[in-house]
């Protein structure tokens, strides 16, 4: 009995070793071609394919893009070897060179991030493309030293086959999320997809179409309350700063010529609009600065000057910038009494 | 409703503008929403006088007084024993040309400092022709408002420019001062760094949660006036409304053009703002600060992430473009090419 007990937990204890060692295969599959799609992407995101990759900043110019490559082309058929020789088809030879070189891959990589921290210490290893920027710490060295081990002992693992009852099948499941969970713990790819997940933008760096404040304008009480003050409602002037945008119409109020102009915060949802009247008549002389080349008084250029700014067109022949148009003879500097008549006042919500 | 869902009003540019009266009532209109209720009038902001800086061309030079062609008529000013000048190198005053472009640092009357012809290119290398040549020249392509220009680079300033821009070959980015001539530009100086990455890819700035922290830290540069009146205090900044000002996001149809409206917001996170906008940028470096309008569209400075070294490194990134005139007023020297600036806004 006592012998039969040993055998049985022998058995047993040789099939969960067995077990653990060969899901290493289908986790070192997945984790290669995913840090390679991810390279791939931010590959062709930046335009270049040695861009984010940390180690091949050690190597001289010449050198780094076809280590890139190299890098690229060594996960992909690894990871692809991996998953076609796990099965019966390439057991044996093809199946154990596969796992050893994907034991060497995860040893050099571990080689390099170490030299990695000690040459450029604020580099990022770019393992898993964009995700991966931030300085490579003991986690990534851990992470890296983990999976070689992994490789290692799936060396020589026979071929997989499905399992043979449900509880075999959900010691395997069990084993893979165990697995998972620890490289999820020794990664921090994991805390920048969490916070590119919770992200949202500040009020002054959203972009916001024009369509959107205009239908949250139409549909807020300052405008019901204007209205009817309006002449057109086409906006004669729309701008923006920070987290407010400003759209101005012309209006008629109490038979004097006026400028109605709106406020809307740029939130996409119940934006709150405030509001304004404006009478154009009075105002100060328009400030030089905002006034084109031409309107300067003197504007003739002494004898002798350089030519202004010729900018040259394509291939080198002088193109010179077409002419300006004329000013209107109304928009010229001038002084307005300082005695002015204006009405103003501002509606909240 | 529908069709003012298209609303497009054409360009905010203050050169391009026809009605350019439209910016400068844009701090009343902000006034009449947001303004106080007891009727005091906050009118038009008065834009700032240069106090130090006075552009112009040069009409005569003698050895104790300069005159100068401004835009407000004839200006003399004194030379003393300490003036200095730059035209490519550091020349005595008496070396100036008649005509030559200049921007004078003074002090009342007295010229401290004198910049004449400074030019500058910032932009992408299109085409590098170094065959047999002593001169080596590029074709720099510096943004769709200010084109194409041609840069040659002598054989004594090559070896100080590829110190630092190793890469001069197409799809690289450059950023080089020295002297105007007719036609080219005579790069003598590097003004930054090469960034390693091709034009077009800036590295992805950090994700920003709450609100901007406010004011925002980076270099500020400046580039040559164009189209612009020479005289004009202002800077082109990065970060126009992209809904209401020009951004053309073509594909580019040449190889190695990069259209820097179609490049991304850049390395340094600023608020949206609109041409007309006013902003306080403050010069870390000589410790003075202005307030100055935003004029023009300056989306080429998001294509460069770099510091600035003038007095101790500055944050990433380009938060400024000034005009030559602002840049000199706020106490910078234009063969530095920059200096450490902070930026805050100013209602």
């Amino acid at each position: 009995m006592s012998v039969a007990a040993v055998h049985l937990f022998g058995e047993a204890g040789g099939n969960a070793l067995t077990a653990a060692r060969a899901v290493q295969i289908p986790v070192l599959a997945v984790l290669l071609l995913g840090g390679c799609a991810a390279k791939v992407r931010r590959a062709v995101s930046a335009n270049s394919v040695e861009a984010g990759i940390g180690p091949t900043a050690m190597f001289p110019l010449g050198l780094r893009r076809p280590m890139a490559v190299a890098l690229f082309a060594g996960e992909f058929f690894l990871g692809v070897g991996l998953a076609v020789t796990a099965g019966r088809f390439g057991a044996g030879l093809p199946a154990m060179a596969i796992r050893s070189a994907t034991a060497l891959l995860f040893a050099m990589a571990v080689g390099a991030l170490h030299v990695l921290r000690g040459r450029r210490p604020a580099a990022g290893c770019g393992c898993f493309g964009d995700l991966s920027d931030m300085p490579v710490g003991w986690r990534t060295m851990a992470r890296a030293v983990l999976l070689c081990a992994a490789a290692v002992a799936a060396i020589g693992v026979p071929a997989l086959h499905k399992p043979a009852s449900a509880t075999q099948a959900l010691v395997v499941l069990a084993a893979v999320a165990a697995e998972f969970l620890v490289l999820a713990a020794l990664s921090p790819e994991v805390g920048e997809i969490m916070v590119r997940l919770g992200y949202s933008e500040p009020c002054e760096l959203r972009r916001l179409p024009v369509s959107r404040t205009l239908a949250a304008l139409r549909a807020s009480a300052p405008w019901r309350r204007y209205r009817h003050y309006l002449v057109s409602t086409d906006p004669i002037d729309v701008w923006r700063e920070g987290c407010w945008r400003y759209v101005v119409f012309p209006g008629l109020l109490a038979s004097r010529r006026v400028e109605v102009v709106f406020a809307v915060y740029l939130k996409p949802r119940r934006a709150p609009v405030r509001a304004g009247v404006l009478d154009p008549t009075a105002e100060k002389h328009v400030p030089a600065v905002f006034l084109p080349a031409h309107a300067f008084p003197a504007a003739a250029v002494p004898p002798g000057a350089a030519s202004p700014n010729v900018v040259p067109g394509a291939r080198g022949d002088t193109a010179v910038p077409p002419p300006r148009r004329p000013l209107p003879a109304t928009l010229q500097v001038f002084p307005v009494p300082r005695t002015f008549r204006r009405r103003w006042h501002s509606a909240d919500l | 409703m529908r069709r003012n869902a298209e609303f497009r009003h054409g360009c905010d540019d203050l050169i391009e503008s026809a009605t350019p009266l439209r910016f400068a009532r844009r701090p009343l209109l902000r006034a009449a929403v947001f303004g106080r209720h007891d009727g005091t009038y906050r009118g038009l902001w008065d834009p700032p006088a240069a106090l130090s800086a006075l552009t112009g061309h040069v009409l005569d030079v003698s050895p104790h007084i300069i005159v100068l062609h401004t835009a407000g008529g004839e200006q003399r000013l004194t030379l003393s024993s300490r003036t200095t000048a730059w035209r490519g190198s550091a020349v005595p005053p008496a070396a100036l040309r008649t005509g030559d472009l200049v921007v004078v640092r003074r002090r009342s009357n007295v010229a401290d400092r004198i910049w004449a012809q400074a030019g500058r290119a910032t932009g992408t290398i299109l085409e590098a022709d170094s065959g047999g040549l002593p001169v080596t020249r590029l074709l720099v392509d510096e943004g769709p408002a200010k084109g194409r220009r041609i840069v040659e680079i002598g054989e004594g300033p090559l070896r100080q420019i590829q110190v630092r821009f190793p890469r001069l070959e197409p799809g690289y980015l450059i950023d080089v001062i020295g002297l105007r001539h007719d036609g080219y530009l005579q790069a003598l100086t590097p003004a930054t760094s090469q960034p390693p990455y091709r034009a077009g890819h800036p590295p992805a700035p950090p994700l920003v949660s709450g609100h901007i922290s406010v004011p925002v830290s980076g270099t500020a540069v400046w580039h040559e006036p164009g189209e612009e009146p020479p005289g004009l205090l202002g800077l082109a900044y990065p970060a126009l409304d992209p809904e209401t000002n020009c951004e053309r996001a073509t594909a580019p149809i040449e190889p190695y053009v990069v259209d820097p409206h179609a490049a991304g917001t850049g390395c340094v996170r600023l608020p949206y703002l609109s041409v007309g906008s006013t902003v306080r940028v403050r010069n870390e470096c000589a410790d003075r600060s202005a307030v100055l309008p935003v004029t023009s569209c300056g989306a080429s400075s998001r294509l460069f992430c770099d510091r600035c070294v003038q007095c101790g490194t500055s944050l990433r990134g380009r938060i400024a473009d000034l005009t030559m005139t602002a840049f000199v007023e706020l106490g910078g020297n234009l063969e530095d090419g920059c200096f450490n600036a902070t930026l805050t806004m100013a209602a």
